[in-house]
């Protein structure tokens, strides 16, 4: 009788803790540094409606694999590249679309003011401010001009400013190229600077020296304000030959008259968007 | 024998149709995009100028 109950004791135990288990997500920056460059991306996260079909496609193109953290609707499948956590993949509602976006996770001194100057500038947020175990505060939002974007102050800081070895670049493509460039400058310590080498009107968003992003004007017909992230690859016609075997429709092919050819911007089998460059 | 024969025909058609909308199915608009069926439902495939297409990292 004793030995049953003690059972009983241990199930329940077992059961409440996994009923409050909370994931403890990869930090942002391993070692942790504790420095913060406020309009660095730090992260980045697909959310996807149909997770397994992006975690195939992503596989097969780059390589990848995916640890899972969690079960059921807070599964949260973490990308691993060499070895390293790069970024993440949840699932999307059914409820708030049913197309994959890549989401960056834009370093911020304080979320609540972050959210604040969002709102104030007639942003909309997506998702509350939250404490993420693991990753520190953060929040989801709509930029003014409809760009989705993460806010995060990372609780292990961020990593170093140099170029990764996955994420090279991130881009506002914007349908209002003034008003999202003041709405940046004034929610993180940009400076602009003009690339006038480009075919078309360009800036480098920088913090003191830093490049930390770019912007442009929009270049897909239809498509609202979004950032795209840029994938560092050294030979761009062999992965986009793997993205289209893979399913993936090609939106801009190398092109010898753009940039030598070394960009490519593809729409992965679940919509969401992200551009591939030759690093030299 | 005719029954037969149109009872054949009908279901050589159904079979045909049933491949068809299982293949990818491609449908152009006139608003700059395209619509795709593909094993993962609808998609927009998006038409990029690429006059405008200077993006990306600069050194």
């Amino acid at each position: 009788m004793k030995s049953k109950f003690i059972l009983f004791l241990f199930i329940t135990g077992l059961l409440f803790s996994s009923c409050n288990e909370k994931i403890t997500y990869p930090a942002i920056t391993s070692p942790a540094t504790h420095v913060h460059h406020p309009g660095q991306f730090v992260w980045h996260d697909l959310v996807s409606p149909n997770p397994k079909a992006s975690m195939d496609f992503y596989s097969k193109v780059f390589g990848w694999t995916f640890t899972t953290l969690g079960s059921g609707n807070d599964t949260y499948y973490v990308i691993n590249s060499n070895g390293k956590a790069i970024g993440g993949i949840s699932k999307l509602d059914p409820q708030y679309g049913t197309v994959g976006e890549w989401i960056g996770s834009m370093s911020v001194s304080d979320v609540s003011n972050a959210l604040e100057y969002n709102t104030t500038h007639g942003g909309k947020t997506l998702f509350k401010a939250m404490n993420i175990k693991g990753r520190g505060k953060t929040a989801l939002i709509q930029d003014p001009q409809g760009a989705i974007v993460s806010f995060i102050n990372s609780e292990s800081g961020d990593p170093a400013l140099e170029i990764g070895k996955t994420w090279l670049w991130n881009e506002l493509w914007t349908n209002d190229l003034t008003a999202s460039m003041n709405y940046y400058k004034g929610l993180v310590p940009y400076t602009t600077e003009k690339v006038e080498e480009a075919a078309s009107p360009y800036y480098v968003f920088k913090n003191s020296e830093n490049k930390l992003s770019g912007i442009m004007n929009n270049p897909v017909e239809e498509m609202r304000t979004s950032w795209i992230p840029y994938i560092k690859v050294i030979n761009i016609n062999t992965v986009v030959e793997k993205a289209r075997t893979a399913g993936a429709y090609i939106i801009s092919e190398p092109n010898p008259n753009v940039r030598n050819g070394t960009l490519a911007v593809i729409q992965d089998p679940i919509g969401a968007k992200f551009a591939l460059q030759v690093i030299k | 024998m005719k029954k037969y024969r149109s009872f054949i025909i009908l279901i050589l058609l159904i079979i045909s149709i049933t491949l068809a909308s299982c293949s990818n199915m491609h449908m152009g608009t006139s608003m700059g995009v395209s619509m795709n069926f593909g094993s993962n439902g609808p998609t927009i495939q998006p038409h990029m100028n690429i006059g405008m297409s200077s993006g990306g990292y600069y050194y």
